[in-house]
């Protein structure tokens, strides 16, 4: 199986790391090509199209974000907390790649809206392996949410058939 | 036994007069009940009380004798009594620097006996020993806020070590994977291209490096923690000298300009250590620059009458202020390894050895308009 319109968003610190992430992913069939960037900044910039990722063609929209916690500047805790904070990319699936991390920190991950958290493996077998499940439940099976239009733009909040959604979580707050 | 009068007045007047008891014989006039009963005999240690408390021992009232014992209500004890029998302790008075405690009993016909105890020194040993209690209280209390404070210091220093212990793992760990990870797709992977498998085994030798670095940076600092520093006084234009001779020879290719301008004074501090601090701060200066600005580097030091600061100012990327503590902290690193390289423990180095050498380590920087960081040491004398 292939996939074709799936692009990737990595945000990883360590090049050698991202590196397997990359190569892993295309090896389990994602052909869009891996995007990658090494901080927050650059992910903010990225997801906003802005500084140097101004440019639509070189900003494929990622349907799925894979998101490092060991950040340097702002964390990888503190870039999910402003994601879902945003009116549209806060439908984004993200998913934690991380190292094995400080305890609670899983936790707080889930708490501030992960869809999954995973544990980078110390192997490339194994993280072959992970990938391949990653990629077939979630840019597969999966149905993803509506980010981005069809040329490459954040949707408008408004555009996106919310009102019901907005009243159900109104009832919950009453 | 059976004893003649003329024997018993003698003994029980020999005893009166010899006990050491102080007694009284006092009568309340049955016309006067409000007045304060009249002495009718004193034994010599109530006479001697009476001496001590300069009583006046030629007028007959009870009160004039013993100034300060007896109140009003005495009298009126003595009535109570008088009627009923008994005896009624009046508890303790203090009368100048000396503690009576006194006891009244009825006799007869309206005749009254005062035993005298003098307290004083009972009182002062209580008194002592109340001291040496509320001091043993404060000590224990003391003790107490020390045993307090220094499990807060330990569980702080438990709370670093784990977090220590963390960093080290995962610092250690992320060059293990890589060169993990790439020899792995070397041995399996047969369609790479030469080019790529030179790639993969550069990337390994470097990952190797970079673990090497980072353990003789963890050594370096731990040595700093344990080696015994002797503090001398140390002339700080040679640290200058020698640590500007280092970063020429560590910068290889790198051009930089360095500024060292002033006097240095002698401080208190250790040669080799106080070079190592400043070769890493001046390392710094010329690896956090801006792509393709060359480096500016000025160094001189200001004097107080006690205390020498030595400057080193770069310009460079800057430090935003919510950052400038971080830096200090060992294995913060606020650039991405690609940007900036390095092992996250130089500053955690140079802020341990400030503080050994008893000094003080700080920054101040804006982004975008370099930084100077400042060390502060004793000066020499």
């Amino acid at each position: 199986m292939s996939y074709v319109h799936h692009t990737v968003l990595v945000v990883d610190n360590n090049e050698d790391e991202a590196h397997f992430t990359r190569l892993a992913l295309q090896r389990v069939g994602v052909i869009s090509p891996v995007q990658t960037v090494s901080d927050a900044e650059e992910a903010l910039s990225y997801l906003t199209g802005q500084g140097s990722h101004a440019d639509p063609e070189s900003r494929p929209p990622p349907v799925l974000l894979l998101l490092d916690l060991q950040l340097p500047g702002i964390s990888g805790l503190e870039l999910l907390a402003w994601l879902r904070r945003q009116p549209v990319l806060k439908r984004l699936p993200v998913i934690v790649l991380t190292s094995a991390g400080e305890p609670g920190q899983m936790n707080r991950a889930y708490e501030l809206g992960c869809n999954s958290y995973l544990v980078k493996p110390s192997s490339f077998n194994a993280l072959l392996v992970m990938m391949q499940s990653l990629v077939q439940y979630w840019l597969s099976l999966n149905e993803n949410p509506e980010v981005w239009t069809a040329a490459g733009s954040l949707r408008h909040a408004d555009s996106a058939p919310e009102g019901a959604w907005r009243r159900d979580e109104a009832d919950l707050g009453a | 036994m059976a004893m003649d009068t003329d024997t018993a007045v003698q003994l029980y007047m020999l005893m009166f007069g010899n006990v050491r008891v102080a007694l009284a014989i006092v009568r309340l006039d049955p016309d006067e009940p409000d007045m304060s009963p009249r002495v009718v005999d004193l034994n010599p240690a109530a006479r001697k009380i009476s001496g001590q408390l300069s009583g006046d021992s030629g007028s007959r009232g009870l009160d004039r004798y013993f100034p300060g014992l007896f109140d009003a209500g005495f009298s009126q004890i003595c009535r109570r009594i008088s009627g009923a029998g008994g005896a009624v302790d009046l508890g303790e008075s203090m009368v100048g620097e000396s503690y009576y405690r006194t006891q009244v009993f009825s006799l007869f016909n309206g005749y009254f006996g005062i035993v005298f105890t003098d307290t004083t020194e009972r009182k002062r040993a209580e008194a002592e020993i109340a001291q040496l209690l509320a001091k043993v209280q404060r000590n224990a209390a003391n003790l107490e806020q020390r045993v307090a404070e220094r499990t807060l210091q330990l569980e702080e220093i438990n709370i670093e070590l784990d977090s220590f212990a963390y960093s080290v793992s995962h610092d250690l760990r992320a060059p293990l994977r890589a060169m993990k990870g790439f020899a792995e797709i070397l041995l399996e992977d047969q369609s790479l291209g030469e080019t790529e498998r030179t790639q993969y085994l550069k990337r390994i030798l470097s990952a190797a490096q970079g673990m090497d670095r980072l353990i003789q940076d963890l050594l370096a600092y731990s040595r700093l923690s344990r080696q015994e520093i002797l503090l001398q006084t140390v002339s700080l234009e040679k640290v200058v000298q020698d640590a500007a001779q280092q970063l020429e020879l560590a910068s290889g290719a790198k051009s930089y300009s360095l500024e060292v301008t002033g006097d240095f004074p002698e401080v208190i501090g250790h040669h080799a250590v106080l070079v190592q601090v400043l070769l890493n701060l001046l390392t710094n200066a010329i690896k956090f620059i801006p792509k393709g600005a060359t480096p500016k580097l000025r160094i001189w030091a200001e004097q107080t009458q006690d205390h020498c600061r030595l400057f080193v100012e770069d310009n460079g990327i800057g430090i935003a202020r919510e950052h400038q503590e971080r830096i200090f902290k060992i294995f913060e690193r606020l650039h991405s390894i690609e940007s900036y390289p390095g092992t996250g423990v130089g500053l955690a180095i140079v802020r341990k050895a400030v503080t050994r050498l008893g000094g003080r380590i700080g920054v101040d920087s804006r982004v975008g308009e370099g930084s100077r960081f400042w060390i502060e040491l004793s000066r020499g004398r």
